[in-house]
């Protein structure tokens, strides 16, 4: 996010993500515009796109979106509901991505371009996630773990043992079974249940702030599943769109989410003209 | 049409009503120095007189000259003097070629005139100051590169001398919030910049651009052409983000640098100065302009030993709590690109990590510092799951870090620094 620019708001992966494809920063802004929609069934877009990579958000539009879901996420049944619903939105992905790679070795183009559509829909629910970078209330988490726990650094120790993901992140994922990856995540595990059990008796005693930190505990873990399974989702994503490419002879440079939710089925081919960026 | 209100720079010889820093850029401009030609407001200017002052500065010169607004500078009598610069202690303002901001602006430099630090300064150093300051107006040029040079010079001949460049205007290294790329007579291999802003005069239709827009940057030749986003603007300037292709690529030439030490030599001559200090901007034409030209009032510093000071701390997020100190050693997520693989006990260096890393982060390193992401970027995911310190959106200065240096990662205060 750029800095506040005459009341607007600036997200640009054109400049975060500078080798990215126009589909790869048209998975980003359509997802962040929709992020309300996904996450909290609100229908306000968050801004609107410039243009591709770029979306503008009005800064009293930031400021009420926000300031709504950061209401919603001190919500334990809203929590429990949002991690249950983004849980099936990534299986909903894995699904239809599956089904991608079954069309893909069966050589059926039109089984791969259905399979590929309803993936491409299903992640960009996925991708609306991508927001916990930057979007999470974390000033006023900091502050009421800071009270709760008696000093700034005890509050900031526990927010990171909290942001654990529940599965090996996607670095460890790749390791061998020799490496023995869940006793090396053993010891943050415990450190994550142990600062859970510490805020939570913290709290004890005062109902709303109770479930306040039962929120932020479980928000906290669900940012962090959030990211590193969307990333797999979305490499997976990206590979069965380049498979698309090749069999269809589609610029894999050049496509957008248009052209695989079937918005624009002739999209921009190989040889239509050079695109510069191979 | 005759002026009364206001001077051209080549006329101000009046030290009392034009100030130090006009009196001398004009005796400059008289022997044919290169310095940006401009008006002077003198001292007892009344303040109801500065609006008929900003209509001399709205019609002077070609309009096109003005295309990236003007510049008010201060030029208090005191300023520049041999006991005492007053470096950014006075005030200097842009402003686009519009009435009202630049009435602003020169009122904001006379403002500074009567702040408290003026006095506190003055008193340290054992000077009687007089009340008021001139103010010097000039089209803001719009540079390729602008920065600082201090030298000693006997017999018109140049003993030591130190320089510093960035790209765009000199802000940045002027107000000490960055480094420039630093050269020094003791030594022909000049340390490298760690520009994170450039900072540019803008047009009318640029400062209307909303950030993310591309910008082109003056070049010089042989230098190919460069863009740079737009971050933010206000005030006249514009912030970019400085391109990619300049961290790779020196901003000075060495004939550049040269000619820029042989104009300081004459500077320093014409002002019959045996030290100086001179600002200077080179122009994308390849051309030196002198903004401003003064006694040195201390001693040229050694050549640092280091591109970084042993008291260096980068300042980033706190990701994975703990402190862990060992050799550093870069880590790229380019899967394609082959590094030596990391010591035990490394300090790893890197944007982010990817897979690629796994290797790495399985021989029980000492600390992750990175230049990217947040709380949630993987780089700090993983190090926490394995319990290790890790720092995250560090300054991207950090990755020049020479390997095998060793560095302390504070994983709980977010910092990174040199043991």
């Amino acid at each position: 996010m750029e800095p506040v620019w005459n009341g607007l708001l600036t997200c640009d992966y054109e400049r975060t993500r500078p080798q990215a494809t126009p589909l790869e920063w048209d998975l980003y802004t359509r997802s962040l515009i929709h992020w309300p929609l996904v996450l909290m069934n609100d229908p306000q877009p968050y801004g609107q796109l410039r243009r591709a990579g770029i979306v503008d958000i009005p800064e009293p539009v930031h400021q009420a979106v926000t300031g709504r879901w950061h209401a919603r996420l001190r919500d334990l049944d809203y929590v429990v509901d949002l991690t249950t619903q983004t849980a099936a939105d990534r299986h909903a992905v894995t699904i239809a991505l599956d089904s991608c790679d079954v069309a893909r070795r069966d050589g059926d183009l039109p089984g791969l371009t259905a399979t590929l559509e309803t993936a491409t829909a299903a992640f960009l629910r996925v991708n609306a996630t991508h927001i916990v970078n930057w979007l999470l209330p974390e000033v006023r988490w900091e502050q009421l773990l800071t009270n709760l726990l008696g000093s700034r650094d005890n509050a900031l120790t526990c927010l990171s043992a909290l942001q654990l993901p529940t599965e090996p992140g996607h670095i460890l994922a790749t390791a061998t079974a020799e490496t023995d990856v869940a006793s090396r995540r053993a010891p943050a595990a415990a450190r994550r249940e142990a600062w859970t059990t510490a805020v939570l008796l913290a709290a004890a005693g005062n109902d709303p702030m109770l479930a306040e930190v039962r929120a932020l505990a479980t928000v906290l873990g669900w940012a962090a599943d959030s990211e590193e399974r969307r990333k797999e989702l979305r490499e997976r994503l990206l590979a069965a769109a380049r498979a698309w490419c090749d069999a269809t002879d589609a610029d894999p440079y050049r496509i957008t989410t248009k052209n695989l939710l079937g918005e624009d089925r002739h999209g921009p081919h190989q040889d239509d003209h050079p695109s510069g960026r191979h | 049409m005759a002026r009364t209100r206001t001077i051209t720079l080549r006329d101000a010889t009046d030290r009392s009503r034009y100030g130090g820093k006009a009196t001398a850029l004009a005796t400059l401009l008289r022997h044919g120095l290169p310095v940006p030609d401009g008006l002077v407001i003198p001292v007892d200017l009344p303040d109801a007189q500065i609006a008929d002052a900003v209509d001399d500065a709205l019609t002077w010169g070609a309009p096109e000259e003005a295309v990236h607004g003007l510049i008010a500078r201060s030029s208090a009598p005191a300023e520049d003097g041999a006991q005492a610069s007053f470096a950014g202690v006075y005030a200097s303002r842009f402003a686009p070629a519009e009435p009202e901001a630049l009435v602003d602006a020169i009122q904001h430099v006379r403002a500074s005139a009567a702040t408290p630090a003026i006095r506190a300064y003055a008193a340290r150093r054992g000077i009687t100051v007089l009340p008021g300051v001139a103010v010097l107006l000039q089209h803001a040029i719009r540079p390729y590169a602008s920065g600082v040079l201090a030298a000693e010079i006997d017999h018109r001949t140049i003993h030591r001398w130190t320089l510093e460049a960035v790209h765009g205007l000199a802000i940045p290294i002027v107000s000490g919030t960055q480094r420039g790329e630093r050269h020094h007579s003791d030594s022909e291999t000049p340390s490298p910049a760690a520009q994170t802003e450039i900072i540019l005069p803008g047009t009318a239709t640029e400062l209307h651009q909303p950030p993310g827009e591309w910008i082109a940057l003056p070049g010089i030749d042989g230098y190919p052409p460069r863009r740079a986003k737009l971050q933010t603007s206000g005030a006249g300037l514009l912030q970019l983000y400085p391109p990619d292709t300049d961290h790779h690529r020196a901003i000075l030439t060495t004939a550049l640098r040269d000619h820029l030490v042989e104009t300081a030599a004459i500077v320093a001559t014409v002002l019959h100065q045996d030290t100086i200090d001179i600002e200077w901007a080179v122009t994308p034409g390849g051309a030196i302009q002198i903004l401003q030209a003064r006694p040195l009032t201390s001693p040229i510093p050694e050549q640092p030993a280091l591109t970084h000071k042993a008291s260096t701390i980068w300042k980033g997020i706190p990701a994975a709590p703990g402190r862990g100190t060992g050799p550093a050693h870069h880590l790229t997520t380019e899967v394609s690109q082959t590094t030596d693989p990391a010591p035990d006990g490394a300090v790893i260096l890197c944007d982010n990590l990817g897979t690629n890393a796994l290797d790495a982060l399985l021989r029980n390193p000492a600390g992750i510092a990175a230049t990217r992401g947040g709380t949630l970027s993987h780089a700090a995911i993983v190090a926490r799951e394995i319990g290790i310190p890790c720092a995250t959106a560090l300054p991207d200065d950090l990755l020049t870090i020479q390997a095998g240096t060793l560095i302390t990662i504070d994983g709980t205060t977010g910092t990174a620094e040199f043991v």
